[in-house]
């Protein structure tokens, strides 16, 4: 079920990754920006097509190797189950849920489907290509089904909108709390997808970010109070962590914590530093997280209403400023949070001892956690290293050629920290971690993984685990394929 | 996986070629549910729609599939690419010219489609791979490959936008 969610989460990285395109686009093609007519109308375009985007993207997420005709089958499937059920009920409107339902539905079959096997097939590609032909036709048939469905679908998700609505500034208060606690685990997208995209109706526009950027003044409660966390408070966790670094290690510590600060500020990217103190100090995380549904309720309640397309940080805060409802607010209350999580993080640090980046104990450089932030930032740069635990590695047997690029050597390393290809059933990126599905747990060498600049390890089960590596997952996972044949 | 019937049944990548095929089936399997649901036919307004929902958009099929059979691996994001790209170029340059026809049977639509597909392949051969400093990490890799397609795609619709007549 969990492994199930993720795989869902995970797809649904592709589509939200174009939404900033069309936030900038839009933004910077209306009248009080560059005032360029077109662009305007392409980003809006975006916006009016998300649905589709999340029915490819969501088909091509869930498919063995992302391949690209689940999200042509996708797309078709949309269609059909869209003009299919408005046929039967002119009132049904599938929108982002079913985009999703048929996203899902056709990453499923395409897996199931793709694995026929026959020779007169190969001319369109294979079961891949039957895959397309039969889902299609498959969608006919559920284009019934949704047809005959929908409405109650469409009236239960209303109903659970107006409650949202009802619960007011507490409900934004708790979903900023569940937003943060399920970042551990990749599924805040889920809740995200509902609130952003579903939620709530403005001329036949849906979900608070889609509300916000179609002019909906009473949209961007649920994301306005992240402005505050991503901006100021999570900078301000920042800085009590280079000051309650050891002194000799500051300088290093400040050098990378001080860039994690300044991207959180900037872009509202905020994984560097919650990464960096979530498994060393959980607790810490979840009072993070608290902090969070405490701004998200404050600014609700103030009438504070703000929104991005990629996340809280400044770019967004400039570009959108024009839409905001007293957004200078968020500035004074923002510096109030940075304060708050400053004396939050340092005396935490300080009295429970927590071994934050620069604070580890001697010696403990490889093996102490704290180290895995710097690691995060290094990837990429540390090839040598990488290149040397490969070298130093008890080979896994089979002839260890050198592999030509450092991604690749460095690839090489994480397939033998794992226990080699026979222990790897499978491996997927998820933005700066690994999923896997493995053999024997037992297999893995933890201590080479973090040598080679993972910055930490969730298992799920005993066969389920990710590692942290940092924004290079996609890659890594590229250059890794090859030595699992 | 590198067993020998699987070598033999399944085809390592899908080209242009099969890609044609593939399109050809599905655009014909739309077109019969289409035929058969006329007034003519079987009289069945359910099945005009679920193939009108395929054949008004062959153009995008097009694009997507184009985009598929061009890129390393046939992988998705190139065909998401080449949606979102064709989408731009029809807004971007109909909004510049308010008289292009970019109705379901236009010969806009079309050239868009095939554009947007060569583009969106093109450009993932090209970018799939892009690395891009820490703080804007996310949105490497193949998640670059659309950002780079709809820019580019914006060009292409201020070149169609004040050409096409």
């Amino acid at each position: 079920m969990l492994g199930q969610l993720q795989r869902i989460g995970k797809a649904l990285m592709l589509p939200i990754a174009v939404l900033p395109v069309a936030g900038l686009l839009l933004r910077l093609g209306q009248p009080d920006t560059l005032n360029i007519a077109f662009m305007a109308a392409a980003g809006n375009a975006v916006f009016n097509f998300l649905p589709i985007l999340f029915a490819i993207g969501i088909a091509v997420g869930l498919a063995k190797e992302n391949h690209g005709l689940a999200g042509l089958a996708g797309f078709i499937s949309f269609e059909i189950l869209s003009y299919g059920s408005q046929a039967i009920n002119s009132h049904n409107d599938l929108s982002y849920l079913g985009a999703i339902v048929a996203g899902l539905l056709t990453g499923w079959m395409f897996n199931a489907f793709s694995r026929v096997k026959a020779k007169w097939l190969d001319v369109m590609g294979g079961g891949r290509g039957l895959a397309v032909v039969l889902i299609a036709l498959v969608s006919v048939v559920l284009a019934i089904v949704f047809g005959y469905v929908w409405p109650f679908v469409q009236d239960a998700f209303n109903a659970l909108g107006h409650w949202l609505g009802e619960t007011g500034a507490i409900g934004a208060g708790f979903y900023g709390l569940f937003n943060r606690l399920l970042i551990p685990f990749g599924l805040h997208h889920v809740i995200n997808t509902y609130i952003w995209f579903v939620y709530g109706n403005y001329h036949g526009v849906t979900g608070d970010l889609n509300r916000f950027f179609a002019g909906d003044p009473t949209a961007g409660g649920y994301m306005a109070g992240f402005f505050p966390i991503m901006m100021f408070g999570l900078p301000g966790a920042a800085l009590a962590m280079i000051l309650a670094a050891k002194p000799e290690r500051r300088k290093a510590v400040a050098g990378v914590l001080g860039s994690a600060a300044f991207t959180a500020f900037l872009t509202g990217v905020t994984e560097p530093i919650e990464f960096s103190f979530m498994f060393l100090a959980p607790v810490l995380f979840v009072v993070h997280a608290i902090l969070t549904g405490i701004s998200m309720f404050v600014v609700y309640t103030l009438g504070i209403r703000d929104g991005f397309t990629f996340s809280a940080g400044l770019i967004d805060y400039i570009l959108n400023r024009n839409h905001a409802t007293h957004g200078w607010w968020l500035i004074p209350i923002g510096l109030a949070f940075g304060v708050i999580y400053f004396v939050v993080f340092y005396f935490s640090i300080k009295i429970f001892n927590i071994k934050t980046p620069g604070r580890e104990d001697e010696g403990a450089e490889t093996a102490g956690m704290g180290g895995f932030i710097l690691d995060e930032y290094q990837s990429g740069h540390d090839e040598a290293a990488a290149a040397s635990v490969v070298s130093t590695a008890p080979g896994s047997g089979s002839g260890a050629m050198a592999p030509g690029s450092p991604m690749a050597q460095k690839a090489f390393g994480f397939v033998q920290a794992l226990g080699g290809a026979e222990n790897i059933l499978e491996v997927e990126a998820c933005t700066t971690r690994l999923r896997l599905n493995l053999a024997d747990m037992e297999k893995v060498n933890e201590a080479q993984l973090k040598q080679l600049g993972a910055s930490g390890m969730m298992k799920l089960n005993q066969h389920s685990a990710q590692v942290v590596v940092g924004t290079i997952a996609d890659m890594l996972v590229d250059e890794m394929k090859p030595f699992l044949q | 996986m590198q067993t020998k019937e699987g070598v033999q049944a399944q085809p390592k990548n899908v080209s242009l070629v099969r890609m044609a095929i593939l399109m050809g089936v599905v655009i014909l399997v739309a077109a019969i549910l289409y035929w058969i649901g006329l007034p003519g036919a079987l009289n069945v307004p359910f099945l005009v729609s679920v193939g009108y929902a395929v054949l008004s958009n062959y153009a995008a099929v097009l694009a997507i599939g184009i985009a598929v059979a061009m890129a390393k691996e046939n992988q998705g994001a190139a065909g998401l690419a080449a949606f979102l790209g064709y989408e731009v170029i029809i807004q971007g340059a109909t909004a510049i010219s308010k008289g292009i026809d970019a109705g379901d049977k236009s010969a806009f639509v079309l050239v868009a489609g095939l554009i947007a597909g060569v583009l969106a392949g093109t450009l993932y051969n090209r970018f799939y791979k892009t690395q891009l400093p820490a703080w804007l990490g996310f949105f490497g890799g193949r998640r670059f490959v659309p950002l780079v397609t709809a820019f580019a795609s914006l060009f292409i619709a201020l070149l169609l936008g004040h050409t096409w007549h």
